[in-house]
């Protein structure tokens, strides 16, 4: 699951915008300018990693960058068109590529990678898209954030984080989106109180223009009560109740997954300057998806079928099998590594990549749909007195009963030398010998717009 | 969370950290000192819901040609550990923010059977405006 609002209550910005914007006072201006933003940096130490690619080293320490920047171009009160740019977004710093030598540091000491070594855009478009106000809502078009809840499902992401809610949901969300929000609590009289709907259409996949066949659309409705105050970004009402609900289709194929979710917030003064709150989110995804249907994100995309390649490459005929059939996805991921070790990778690292090559779906059968059930939830319960705060959270994030577990955690292996290598790889047949010929798998990707905080 | 969200299951696809897979329990102690600084701290259990087949090698690394290299498999684990952890914020003005987490991870069987408690020291200061 991908990371949740820690601690936030975010919902559809566009909701607490037009109901802001719907109780401000109007003034005639046009192409107003304006922007908000936050620029960071952050500092790394680890010691103990098992993931770090430095092998037999396990500290790690490095720093990166983040710049945000918010701007709106206010075309007339009613219309709006919003960014978000990410600027060396999570760069880390100094000069990453190949094998730099100290002289090429001094000249060029930065380069673009973030922590993984994967090339970063230096300038970043995430979001782009227009708002346009009417009497009886707000419209917004284009590429924007989704948000909704404590952030389990959806969440726009973008924020800086700070103190125990962890290292924040990063990047978040982003969807291509036609959005049509309302608040039903107006036209019924409340004043205190709101009741926003809406419905939304979004295009998650569209591979090729000229093939229908891959096209994978997400339908959404959504409802929230709430009695707080509401301001961009943020709801936190003492009582909040909603629903989030996604019907995914995918053009050509039996691809339909139904997506639930219900979120809520209770909280009461017990005592002067002494607050009781609980609040809680849980979602349910049910249906049947294809590979590719589930999840609409072309780095998966690509990821699975550089993987793919990479097998067919590495085992033949015998890979494309696999590849057109699906298998379980530890044998694909130890069946990659064994490639990847040939290639010169460590075991340890090799593995990792392998699994997480495996785990982005390619573990899944092409052509036969494949049952979904995915769940999770979160509920926190806590006490605020003066100036303490103190909270109880459980959690829960599962894919299902066969959900296979999307990484191999791989400790300290070393082999090292060619011949320890040689050893290390015969074994590893061995191991798997039986096991090639397994039965087709039952897992499937993991969402990433499932999240926890 | 810090370290669970770095050390935990990735996130597949874009292989940022993140916790899925995962049932855990979490209880969190905020202090605001004054109007700019807050002390809190964090206690995590977690365990994955789907178990990692876990393995070491052996005979890899004893100087001996003549030691078998062996996968050991080890079986299925769950355990995530324990979590501990700890940070102080502070907001100098209006647009400047700093802060110190600290986090210590005693890792549970899920990360094999030679795995190290994990440390993380990470400061952040950030400028908002």
């Amino acid at each position: 699951m991908s990371r949740a609002s820690r601690g936030s209550h975010a919902i559809p910005m566009a909701m607490a915008l037009w109901l802001c914007g719907a109780v401000l006072p109007r003034a005639s201006h046009a192409l107003d300018f304006d922007a908000t933003g936050w620029w960071r940096t952050r500092y790394f130490f680890m010691d103990g990693v098992p993931l770090n690619p430095a092998g037999n080293d396990k500290n790690t320490e490095f720093l990166d960058y983040r710049f945000a920047l918010y701007p709106t171009l206010s075309v007339t009160d009613e219309i709006k068109i919003k960014a978000r740019v990410d600027i060396l977004d999570d760069v880390i710093w100094g000069n990453n590529e190949n094998e730099p030598s100290i002289l090429t540091g001094l000249s060029k000491g930065t380069s673009s990678y973030d922590r993984t070594l994967a090339p970063v855009d230096e300038v970043e478009i995430n979001h782009l898209y227009g708002d346009i106000r009417t009497p009886v809502g707000i419209v917004r078009i284009g590429r924007q954030p989704s948000s909704f809840g404590l952030g389990i499902l959806a969440n726009g992401g973008g924020t800086l984080e700070w103190g125990p809610d962890g290292n924040g949901p990063e990047t978040g969300d982003t969807v291509d989106r036609l959005l049509f929000l309302t608040d039903l609590g107006q036209g019924l009289g409340w004043k205190d109180e709101h009741w926003l709907m809406g419905v939304a259409y979004d295009r998650t996949i569209e591979l090729g223009v000229f093939s229908q066949g891959d096209d994978v659309n997400d339908f959404i409705f959504v409802t929230l009560y709430s009695d707080g105050k509401l301001a961009p970004v943020r709801v936190a009402g003492n009582t909040e109740v909603g629903t989030y609900s996604v019907l995914v289709t995918k053009s050509g194929s039996s691809t339909t997954v139904g997506i639930q979710e219900g979120y809520f917030r209770f909280k009461r003064s017990v005592a002067e300057s002494t607050w009781l709150f609980v609040e809680g989110e849980g979602m349910i995804a049910f249906g049947a998806s294809n590979r590719s249907g589930l999840v609409g994100n072309n780095k998966r995309q690509d990821f699975v079928d550089s993987v793919t390649e990479g097998l067919v490459e590495t085992l033949g005929p015998f890979g494309e099998e696999i590849a057109e059939n699906g298998t379980d996805v530890g044998l694909i991921a130890n069946l990659v590594a064994q490639g990847l070790e040939e290639e010169g990778l460590s075991p340890a690292v090799a593995q990792t990549v392998a699994s997480q090559g495996a785990s982005a779906g390619f573990d899944v059968a092409r052509d036969e749909p494949l049952e979904v059930l995915l769940g999770g939830g979160v509920v926190r319960a806590g006490v605020e007195s003066g100036p303490g705060r103190f909270t109880g959270e459980w959690g829960y994030s599962s894919g299902g009963d066969d959900e296979n577990v999307l990484i191999n955690f791989v400790g300290p292996v070393d082999a090292t030398g060619p011949e320890a290598k040689e050893a290390l790889t015969a074994q590893v047949d061995d191991a798997l010998g039986a096991a090639i010929t397994g039965t087709k798998g039952t897992s499937y990707p993991s969402t990433p717009n499932t999240t926890l905080p | 969370m810090i370290l669970y969200e770095e050390a935990g299951p990735l996130e597949p696809v874009n292989l940022k950290p993140t916790v899925h897979n995962t049932m855990y329990l979490k209880g969190t102690g905020e202090w605001q000192l004054d109007d700019a600084t807050r002390l809190w701290a964090a206690v995590i259990w977690g365990e994955l819901n789907e178990g990692v087949e876990t393995y070491h090698i052996e005979g890899a690394d004893d100087g001996d040609e003549s030691t078998p290299v062996t996968v050991v498999q080890d079986g299925k684990k769950t355990d995530l550990g324990i979590e501990i952890d700890a940070g102080i914020d502070h907001q100098f003005g209006e647009n400047l923010r700093a802060e110190l987490k600290l986090g210590y991870l005693f890792v549970g069987s899920a990360f094999g059977p030679t795995a190290d408690d994990i440390f993380m020291i990470r400061p952040q200061l950030a400028i908002t405006f």
